[in-house]
């Protein structure tokens, strides 16, 4: 299927509970929190949609509108992509987990908790996984400065762009 | 937990049922006979205690600095917990520090065995949110490079697996064969290993004279090298032993953990970028995405070393493709990526490598997702481990084919 | 050390003691990052280091003499290479290979990457680059041997860090 008839084929089972957008080519549909482990479920298990390819999820810092999460999947069967973002709050934002739909989304879920600071809810294990213990902070949050650019200007003759 | 064990040495044992007593039996992988069983005065099976050993980050069967932490009840793995992030590098922040330009010789580094596939991959995604043009020309040597390093890459991994199951030989051959690629590509872009070779709309500057003639030559000199390579390791019985019916991954798990590039092959689903959603030409050119059938440790090498005679089949085919023209378009004064988010995957050597870019039309990206086949193939590890024994966790190990940087980003 | 490190030895002595010693490196290959390729690169048969006595076959760090720390050092990984190298035996010696393990390369500004090996470890030869060639590491060791071959350890230890030598500089 390609983007289009896919965004169909997910309004006619979800209805408003999704916002469809295709960019590129890529079909993401954004939903909230609490649809967001039906649609999982729904883009892993009906039929004609079969994202049974585990691609990323990952988190995208939206300032004041909060994190969002980025399930990215893909059918090896159709060859199409599907996109699924939730946007949840800065702090104390969850999700349930998806690890049990498609494995590859342990790791991926521990990452985006470790650099983004989202829980998982049913995650087996959130320890950190790239970052010592010791480590504060989430690191990719737009909040998290980078230490040496601040005490030290850029080496380099000219600053990124000009 | 009591265990039947049995000394399947260099047969590699295989889990085939569990007796009774909720003891475990081991075969041989090729279907010869059980080894010796141990059992106590009292025919009972040996009691065993469950013991966590420690291997890595620094230890001289994984290669890079990866940490696996094993629980072994005596010669099996019940549990392994790969340790990560000892190569964390924080690319994904650093990214969004700079500007497209400087991106391009930042990740060109995480998987450093594979720079210009990877830097390949953000010149298209920044060419797709920009709605660039590339030239004919460019395109076409970018696939030629590309291909290059595709063989480059595995001669790195032909030569690395045999030596940790403890053959030292092909690592030699391989490096021979190496340094001969490395020369061509420094003679085109100035680099041995690094090449930040790939522009924004293009390329840094065209061949040199002369380069296609050399590109030409060490074609037919790899293949008949190649050949020499499935004698010498593929055809070896040690090398089958060691690794045939040991770590094997069936396909529906391959994809549930999202495992790409040989692991998944050799598991016999034929997912290749190039194929599926054909990126640069190679819908113009044609070739194989080789498979395997058992998605063992033996499959898995065997296709690694037939994607290297794929990839010399589309250099071959490159050669004669390549048209006249400019390699790079004229760019503005400072790249700015309009507002929006796009999605790029391109086959990399290991694997699928995707980037997912959010730009908010400023000189640097917002955010800058990259999803590296390493990280997803290792996190695989768990499962292809459980359940094996020692003797064969290296084996296993290797076989996924990984790059630590690739890992850990 | 026992003697050595204690009375000036005679120059005779001085110069066989230190000529098999400098021709019997034992080097530990403390592989991190791109530049461990570079480094296996050039123990290969192309560049070969071992025509220079330098032996790249040490079993761990205890019976190595030559530490080489190539590649990015995380915070995360360094206290592994403060307690490998403290597991070496003396006179040891150390080289950083590479950028990133001179003072954190092109990264810099990261979150996450020690910058620089010699804020850990004392280190004896930098050698540049991103990564450096194979030559490089070659005129590394060989400014290395150099030192080795007229060094006192009597000095070496009295006077504590050297002054390291840099390739290129």
């Amino acid at each position: 299927m390609d983007a289009a008839a896919l965004s169909d084929h997910l309004v006619a089972e979800f209805g408003d509970l999704l916002e469809p957008e295709v960019s590129y080519g890529l079909l993401t549909v954004t939903v909230t929190p609490d649809g967001y482990r039906r649609v999982a479920e729904f883009v892993r298990q009906d039929r004609d949609v079969n994202c049974n390819f585990f691609e990323f999820l990952c988190g995208v810092d939206e300032e004041a509108a909060g994190i969002a999460v980025v399930l990215h999947v893909y059918s090896i069967s159709h060859h199409h992509h599907v996109q699924v973002r939730s946007v949840v709050p800065r702090d104390g934002g969850r999700l349930p987990t998806v690890h049990d739909l498609w494995a590859g989304a342990n790791w991926h879920e521990r990452e985006t908790a470790e650099l983004f600071g989202v829980g998982f809810d049913g995650h087996p294990n959130l320890a950190k996984l790239l970052l010592p213990e010791e480590f504060e902070g989430h690191p990719l949050r737009k909040e998290f400065a980078l230490m040496a650019r601040e005490a030290k200007p850029w080496p380099g003759a000219k600053e990124p762009g000009e | 937990m009591s265990t039947e064990q049995t000394a399947t040495g260099g047969n590699g044992g295989r889990q085939v049922a569990a007796p009774p007593d909720g003891g475990v039996a081991f075969q041989a992988a090729d279907g010869t006979g059980v080894g010796i069983i141990v059992r106590d005065r009292a025919d009972r099976a040996l009691q065993t205690q469950d013991m966590t050993l420690n291997v890595g980050p620094q230890h001289p069967a994984t290669h890079g600095v990866l940490r696996v932490v094993v629980t072994l009840d005596g010669e099996m793995i019940e549990s392994a917990e790969p340790v990560i992030g000892y190569m964390h590098r924080s690319f994904e922040k650093l990214a969004e520090y700079r500007d497209y330009r400087q991106i391009i010789a930042l990740v060109n580094r995480h998987d450093w065995v594979s720079s210009i596939c990877n830097e390949l991959g953000v010149a298209l995604v920044v060419e797709k949110q920009m709605g660039l043009e590339v030239p004919e020309r460019a395109t076409w040597i970018r696939m030629l490079m590309a291909e290059w390093t595709r063989v480059l890459n595995h001669l790195m991994f032909v030569g690395s697996y045999p030596l940790e199951l403890g053959a030292i030989t092909p690592m030699f051959y391989a490096f021979r064969e190496r340094e001969e690629i490395q020369a061509l590509m420094e003679w085109i872009t100035g680099g041995r290993l690094h090449l930040t070779y790939c522009r924004v709309g293009g390329l840094k500057q065209d061949l040199p004279r002369g380069a296609l003639q050399l590109s030409r030559d060490l074609v037919p000199r790899l293949r008949k090298r190649v050949k020499e390579y499935e004698t010498l390791v593929l055809g070896n019985e040690i090398f089958a032993a060691r690794t045939k019916g040991i770590g094997v991954l069936p396909a529906d798990v391959a994809c549930s953990y999202g495992v790409s590039g040989a692991s998944l092959h050799a598991s016999g689903v034929p997912e290749d970028a190039r194929k599926t959603e054909p990126y640069l030409f190679y819908d113009q050119v044609s070739f194989d995405v080789p498979t395997g059938r058992n998605g063992d440790c033996y499959d898995r090498f065997a296709v690694l070393v037939a994607r290297i005679k794929e990839s010399l089949n589309i250099i071959e085919q490159v050669h004669e493709r390549i048209p006249p023209g400019p390699v790079a378009t004229k760019l503005p004064k400072v790249v700015r990526a309009p507002a929006g988010h796009a999605y790029v995957r391109a086959e990399n050597p290991l694997g699928q490598l995707s980037y997912y870019m959010v730009s908010h039309n400023e000189k640097t990206p917002w955010r800058f997702k990259m999803r590296t086949p390493s990280f997803n193939n290792v996190s695989a590890l768990p499962y292809l481990l459980k359940g094996t024994l020692v003797p064969d966790m290296i084996a296993v190990m290797g076989s996924v084919f990984f790059i630590v940087g690739d890992i850990d980003r | 050390m026992g003697l050595v490190d204690k009375v000036e030895l005679p120059q005779p002595i001085k110069f066989v003691f230190n000529w098999g010693r400098k021709y019997s490196l034992w080097v530990f290959n403390f592989g991190l990052a791109c530049c461990a390729i570079e480094f296996i690169a050039t123990s290969m048969a192309r560049h070969d280091f071992i025509r220079l006595g330098v032996i790249p076959f040490a079993h761990g760090p205890r019976q190595a003499d030559l530490l080489v720390v190539s590649g990015t050092l995380t915070d995360k990984m360094a206290p592994a290479v403060k307690r490998l190298y403290d597991e070496m035996p003396e006179p040891k010696y150390v080289i950083s290979f590479g950028s990133c393990s001179n003072c954190g390369g092109p990264y810099w500004d990261s979150y996450s990457v020690t910058k620089g090996v010699d804020q850990i470890i004392p280190i004896d030869v930098y050698v540049p680059g991103c990564p450096p060639r194979p030559e490089a590491l070659l005129h590394g060791i060989i400014k290395l041997q150099e030192r080795i071959g007229t060094e006192s350890l009597k000095e070496r230890y009295a006077r504590g860090e050297l002054e390291p030598i840099v390739v290129g500089a």
